[in-house]
């Protein structure tokens, strides 16, 4: 290989380079909220970075690099951290009961935001944090794609290597979760009055033994 | 506005908040809400929520990460390069030993809190800037030893082993095989490989064989070797033996059909690699693998007498 073929080779690595740290900041800041550790997270993010790099031939320019990092992210941070019991018994956890809709009155759900700002109140601000850690990870890496990071469902499908549907049911109850325990928080603090929601709520309706369905087709297969 | 129309508008109002629906649905939506007080709060709610998200999630990375990340990736981007060219090699790690001065401060953030400063981060908080800063640093973070080790040494990569020991074998045999002409024939001018190779490189004098001459081959990892070749005089018959003087240090070959086998004092590993013998032995910290036509005893003999210098 002549010299000037290999300086052109490093042109584009350093381009593909200099594109994929435009989104160090959103990858770094996920990457916190998943781990929960700062070195961690640094990990993490190295590790996708370098993955890209080593596979950026991989990569159709012109589409969505900000998408096909964080999909390198979360297959790094889903084959680092998953542990198949651990996601199962979280999915069969408090999320497969059913989301009661219509918990919170109007007027009371008007006491959780701020009017002049569209975000909650900052006593609240606090335990959205907790409650976001708190979140099972397909629910807490739905939501972040979606509100914060501002992936379309169908990037967010293609991230986390599931169906659209799947996507906006995360997201639902993710959501449902997060409201859930905020609800609870700013009961406890005075700022709404009502019945506190309990952390695992009953079925009301029978369709929804979908824990039971799982298990019943789990071992079937 | 009924229960049952609400609780249908649960999954589109989340959709709709993500500017996810179509048309169709996105007037669905906006009628049911304009009519419906507990629907406009939940979604009054769930954008409140989102803001707090936001907020929660969003932060910035501190500079030393940052720096961290441009030098891994700058490292990435050199080792590419590297292996597209190994012509090259030489090149690139004598920048990088330029820049080592400042590639150890960068470096040397690796070791600090994470919550500390780089010494200086205006230096280091543009990514363009910082490339070829960056370059420089993690091709001494990669190599680690590199750094303490002599300058001459630091031509290459010590980190990464240098193939499997087998290829190692026929990568000597296949250079026997297939030899290319010398570029040295003065042991003087063989001698000057040294830098190359990262260990002294004497011609071994051998009772019956004439050094033709010698050069300097790349090996599998971009480890290189010093090519000795000779002449063997078998009655009417010349023989040709390579004897390839290399860093055993970077260079570990421990192909397992190798016999060992004590010769006076040196020891020796003789066996066979594509139908050529092969021998191994290493003296005063250099190795020497010797590759060809002979019985495995005639090269297990001639080997253990490197240490006979020209």
């Amino acid at each position: 290989m002549s010299l000037t073929s290999v300086t052109q080779k490093k042109k584009e690595v350093d381009g593909f380079a200099d594109e994929a740290v435009g989104y160090l900041d959103a990858l770094y800041a996920v990457a916190c909220k998943l781990t929960r550790n700062p070195s961690e997270a640094e990990d993490l993010v190295q590790d996708t970075l370098l993955k890209a790099m080593r596979a950026r031939e991989q990569f159709n320019a012109g589409t969505n690099l900000k998408a096909w990092l964080f999909r390198i992210l979360t297959n790094t941070f889903i084959n680092k951290y998953r542990r198949g019991g651990l996601e199962r018994s979280v999915l069969e956890g408090p999320d497969a009961d059913p989301l009661v809709d219509g918990w919170v009155s109007a007027s009371t759900m008007r006491h959780l935001r701020d009017p002049e700002q569209q975000a909650l109140q900052p006593i609240v601000e606090g335990e959205v944090r907790r409650a976001l850690d708190a979140l099972p990870t397909d629910f807490k890496l739905a939501v972040i794609l979606c509100d914060v990071e501002e992936f379309s469902y169908e990037e967010i499908a293609q991230i986390m290597g599931c169906p659209i549907g799947t996507v906006m049911s995360r997201l639902h109850r993710g959501r449902k979760l997060l409201q859930r325990s905020l609800y609870n928080h700013a009961l406890a603090l005075g700022i709404v009055k009502g019945e506190p929601m309990p952390e695992t709520t009953t079925p009301i309706e029978k369709p929804a033994d979908l824990a039971a369905f799982r298990t019943k087709k789990r071992g079937a297969a | 506005m009924s229960a049952d129309a609400c609780k249908s508008m649960g999954l589109l109002l989340g959709a709709h908040l993500d500017g996810q629906l179509d048309p169709v649905k996105t007037l669905e939506v906006e009628d049911h809400v304009a009519a419906c007080e507990v629907c406009r709060e939940r979604l009054a709610l769930d954008r409140a929520l989102r803001g707090s998200l936001k907020k929660a999630v969003k932060l910035s990375t501190p500079d030393d990460v940052r720096a961290r990340m441009l030098a891994a990736m700058a490292g990435e981007s050199a080792r590419e390069t590297r292996r597209e060219d190994e012509d090259l090699v030489a090149v690139s790690s004598t920048a990088a030993l330029v820049a080592t001065g400042d590639g150890l401060d960068a470096s040397a953030d690796r070791k600090s809190t994470p919550g500390s400063r780089p010494q200086r981060p205006s230096m280091l908080r543009h990514w363009r800037t910082m490339l070829p800063l960056a370059s420089a640093a993690a091709l001494v973070m990669a190599w680690g030893a590199a750094a303490k080790q002599p300058v001459g040494r630091g031509a290459t990569d010590t980190m990464v082993p240098a193939g499997l020991s087998d290829d190692l074998l026929r990568d000597f045999v296949g250079q026997h095989s297939h030899s290319l002409p010398p570029e040295q024939a003065d042991p003087k001018q063989v001698r000057q490989f040294e830098r190359y190779v990262g260990v002294p490189v004497r011609v071994p004098q051998f009772s019956n064989a004439h050094f033709v001459g010698g050069r300097l081959v790349p090996l599998h990892g971009g480890e290189r070797a010093a090519m000795l070749q000779y002449e063997v005089k078998q009655g009417t018959d010349v023989q040709r033996v390579t004897v390839f003087v290399y860093d055993p240090r970077k260079i570990q070959i421990g192909g397992a059909n190798l016999a060992p086998r004590a010769i006076g004092t040196a020891e020796v590993r003789v066996g066979q690699t594509d139908g050529y013998s092969v021998a191994l032995t290493q003296h005063g910290g250099v190795g020497y693998a010797m590759a060809s036509d002979l019985d495995p005893e005639s090269s297990a003999n001639l080997v253990s007498a490197v240490d006979h210098e020209q």
